[in-house]
C-alpha cells in the first residue's frame, strides 16, 4: 500500500491552473523528491495532501485513508511543514513545540529531544520572532519530528539554511530514512534532490513530467564517450555498432547513446574493427540535464509564468 | 476522536515517550488555547485595563454618588462593569483569533492533525472561557469596590433581579463577542476586526439616535422598534441598569423621560425580547463564521 497516493489532483485558481491532473505514488521507505521551478505547483500539491487546500478535482490517500475523518487521523501520523515555518511569534520556540506536541499527544521529554536534534536547545526559551530564518526552519523540522512520524512531508526544507544547516538536515533526513520512515520533500534545488532522494517527480506548470527512481531517471539515458587517434574512423565504426545509436562528434570525442551491452562488449567490438580507443567511458545524465530537458531550459529557481 | 486515540496507541508503542496526560480532544483544545492566551501580552493588558476601569468606576460611584445608595442599590451597581467587560472580551476574541490566519498557525494546527472543525471548536471554547474570565473579573472588581466603600444600611444578598441582570449582561457580552468572532473569521485580520467592530458600534449609535429622533417626530413606531433591535442597541439595552432596576437617581429618570424617543425606546425594551434577539444574533454570528471558515482554504 502506498503511503501517499495522488490520483488526478487538480487545483484551479480563477485563471491559474496551479496543479493539473497530478498523479503519483510514494511507497513506504522512499525519500521522494518533488522537484519543480518556482510557481510550478509544489506547495499547492502538498497543501492539498495536508488538508489546507481543497482540490478542484481528483483525490488522494494517506496511509490508504481518503475519507475526511480518516485523513485527520492520518495527518496526526505525519509530520509536515508547508511553505514557511508557521509559529506564534510571541511565544518561545519551546512553547510553540508544546502546542504541536499537545495535538500530537507527545510528552515534554520528546520536545527537548527534538530541540536537541536540530540544535535549538540553547535558544528554546527565546521568542520565535527573534529567530533567524535558519532557526525558524529548524524549529519547523523539530515540530515535524515530534511524534516520530511514519511520514514526513517537508516543503523546501533547505530554504534559508547555510551549508552546515543543509548538511545537518540531510543527515536528519537520512537518519529518518534509515529507520524506515517515508519522506516526501519538495525542492527546486537539483543537487539537494539528487543527493537526498531515492525517487523524484518533476513538476512543471502544475503538470507532472516524469516520476521514477532517481537512479533510473539519471541513469536511464547512458552515454558513452570514446576517444581515438582517428576520430572519423572511430565515428564510422561507432555508427556500425548495434548496441549504440546517434553517434556524433563532440569536443574531440565520439558521443553515442548506449542502448545495450556494457563497455567491455563495445571495447571488444572496436578492437575487432581495428580501432584502439585512448579513452572509453560511460556517462549518465545529471538530474540537472533531465530537469532542463523536461522544463524547457527553465533554470531551477527562476519564476515561471503559467 | 477515534483516529487520535489510535495514534495515542502508536506513540505509546514507541515506548520512550509517554503522553503526559490522557486527555480528550476538548482537553487538548483547552490547554492549547489557554497557553496561547496566557503567553500573549495583549491579553494581560486587556485584563489589567478592565480591572483599573471597573475599580475607578466603582470608587467614583461609591464616593461621589449624589444620592445615598444603600446596600441594595450599591449591589445593583456592581454588574455595570460588564459594559467594559464586553469591550475587553470582544477585543480579546479578536486578538486571539484573527492573527491565527496571518501567522498561518491555524493552518499549522490542521497540518499537525486537528480537523478544521476542531480548530474552530477550540476558538469557540476559548471565547466561552474569555467571557467567563472578563465577566468574572468585572464582577469581582465591582464587588471589591463596593466592599472598599461600603454603602450604608443592611448588607443584602443577591436577588432574582440581580440574576436576571447577570444573565442579560452575559447575553450582551455574547453579542459583542459573537460579532468580534465573526469579523475575525471573515476579515482574518486583528486590526480590521477591531476597526470595523468599534467603527460599526459608533456609527450604529449615531444612526440610531438620529433614527429615533426622526421616528419620534414622524410618529413611526415601527421604525423606533426596529432600531431598538439593531445589534449594538440590543447589547446596550441588555447592559443598561434601567432594564433591571428602577433608577437610583430620580432626577435622571425625569430627564430621560423627557427626551424624544425615550418612551418608544422604553416600550421596545422588554427583557425577553432583547434576550431573544441577543441569542439569535450571537448564534447567527457563529453560524456565519463557521460556514465561511469551512468554505475557505486556511
Ligand atoms: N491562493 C492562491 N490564489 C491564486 N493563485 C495561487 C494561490 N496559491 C498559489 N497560486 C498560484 O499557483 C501556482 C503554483 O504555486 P505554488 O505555490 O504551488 O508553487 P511552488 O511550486 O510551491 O513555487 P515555489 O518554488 O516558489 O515555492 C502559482 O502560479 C501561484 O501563483
Ligand atoms: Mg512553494
Amino acid at each position: 500500500m502506498a503511503v501517499i497516493e495522488a490520483r488526478g489532483l487538480t487545483k484551479r485558481y480563477k485563471e491559474v491552473v496551479a496543479v493539473d491532473d497530478a498523479s503519483f505514488a510514494v511507497e513506504r521507505g522512499q525519500v521522494f523528491g518533488f522537484l519543480g521551478p518556482n510557481g510550478s505547483g509544489k506547495t499547492t500539491t502538498i497543501g492539498m495532501l495536508l488538508g489546507i487546500v481543497r482540490p478542484t478535482a481528483g483525490s488522494f490517500s494517506l496511509f490508504g485513508a481518503s475519507t475526511p475523518g480518516a485523513l485527520v487521523a492520518a495527518r496526526a501520523r505525519t509530520g509536515a511543514t508547508l511553505e514557511t515555518p508557521n509559529f506564534y511569534p510571541y511565544m518561545s520556540g519551546r512553547d510553540n513545540l508544546r502546542i504541536a506536541a499537545n495535538v500530537k499527544r507527545v510528552g515534554r521529554a520528546r520536545i527537548e529531544e527534538c530541540l536537541d536534534i536540530v540544535g535549538l536547545r540553547g535558544r528554546a526559551k527565546h521568542r520565535f520572532k527573534t529567530y533567524s530564518l535558519g532557526m525558524k526552519q529548524r524549529l519547523a523540522l523539530a515540530a515535524a519530528m515530534l511524534a516520530d512520524p511514519e511520514l514526513v512531508v517537508l516543503d523546501e526544507p533547505a530554504n534559508g539554511l547555510d551549508p552546515q544547516g543543509m548538511r545537518q538536515i540531510r543527515r536528519i533526513i537520512r537518519g529518518m530514512a534509515e529507520r524506515g520512515k517515508t519522506i516526501f520533500l519538495s525542492s527546486h534545488l537539483l543537487w539537494e534532490v539528487e543527493r537526498t532522494c531515492t525517487h523524484v517527480s518533476i513538476i512543471r506548470r502544475g503538470r507532472i513530467m516524469k516520476t521514477g527512481a532517481v537512479s533510473d531517471i539519471v541513469g536511464g539515458d547512458k552515454h558513452v564517450v570514446v576517444k581515438a587517434d582517428d576520430i572519423e574512423r572511430l565515428l564510422a565504426v561507432m555508427d556500425g555498432y548495434p548496441g549504440a545509436s546517434s553517434a556524433r562528434i563532440s569536443n574531440g570525442a565520439v558521443v553515442a547513446r548506449l542502448d545495450s551491452g556494457d563497455l567491455g562488449t563495445l571495447s571488444r567490438y572496436l578492437s575487432g574493427h581495428g580501432v584502439h580507443p585512448s579513452h572509453l567511458a560511460a556517462e549518465s545524465k545529471t538530474l540537472e540535464e533531465v530537469f532542463m530537458e523536461l522544463t524547457d531550459g527553465t533554470p531551477p529557481g527562476a519564476a515561471e509564468a503559467s | 476522536m477515534t483516529g487520535a486515540r489510535s495514534h495515542l496507541g502508536s506513540v505509546e508503542a514507541l515506548g520512550r515517550d509517554r503522553p503526559r496526560r490522557r486527555s480528550g480532544l476538548a482537553g487538548i483544545l483547552f490547554r492549547n488555547e489557554a497557553l496561547k492566551a496566557r503567553k500573549r501580552p495583549a491579553f494581560w493588558v486587556l485584563t489589567g485595563l478592565l480591572m483599573v476601569f471597573v475599580a475607578v468606576a466603582t470608587v467614583a460611584t461609591g464616593r461621589f454618588s449624589p444620592v445615598e445608595m444603600g446596600w441594595k442599590t450599591g449591589w445593583t451597581m456592581v454588574p455595570m462593569g460588564a459594559n467594559m467587560g464586553s469591550m475587553c472580551f470582544a477585543l480579546a476574541v479578536a486578538l486571539l483569533f484573527a492573527p491565527e490566519f496571518k501567522w498561518r498557525t491555524g493552518r499549522q494546527g490542521v497540518i499537525d492533525g486537528l480537523a478544521k472543525e476542531s480548530f474552530f471548536a477550540g476558538k469557540l471554547l476559548l471565547s466561552a472561557v474569555l467571557a467567563l474570565w472578563f465577566a468574572g473579573l468585572a464582577w469581582a472588581a465591582g464587588a471589591a469596590g463596593l466592599l472598599a466603600f461600603p454603602p450604608t444600611g443592611e448588607m443584602t444578598a443577591s436577588t432574582v433581579a440581580d440574576l436576571k441582570a447577570w444573565a442579560g449582561m452575559g447575553l450582551g457580552m455574547a453579542v459583542w463577542g459573537g460579532s468580534a468572532f465573526c469579523l475575525a473569521a471573515l476579515t482574518r485580520g486583528g486590526a480590521a476586526t477591531v476597526g470595523i467592530l468599534l467603527g460599526y458600534y459608533v456609527v450604529e449609535g449615531i444612526a440610531a439616535s438620529i433614527g429615533m429622533f426622526w421616528a419620534a417626530m414622524k410618529g413611526y413606531d415601527w421604525l423606533a422598534k426596529a432600531i431598538g433591535y439593531l445589534p449594538g442597541r440590543v447589547a446596550e439595552g441588555l447592559s443598561s441598569r434601567e432594564l433591571y432596576y428602577a433608577s437610583p437617581l430620580p432626577a435622571d429618570a425625569g430627564l430621560l423621560a423627557e427626551s424624544p424617543g425615550f418612551a418608544l425606546l422604553a416600550e421596545s425594551r422588554s427583557f425577553a425580547l432583547l434576550a431573544g434577539a441577543a441569542a439569535a444574533y450571537s448564534l447567527a454570528f457563529v453560524a456565519i463564521s463557521f460556514v465561511n471558515f469551512r468554505k475557505r482554504d486556511l
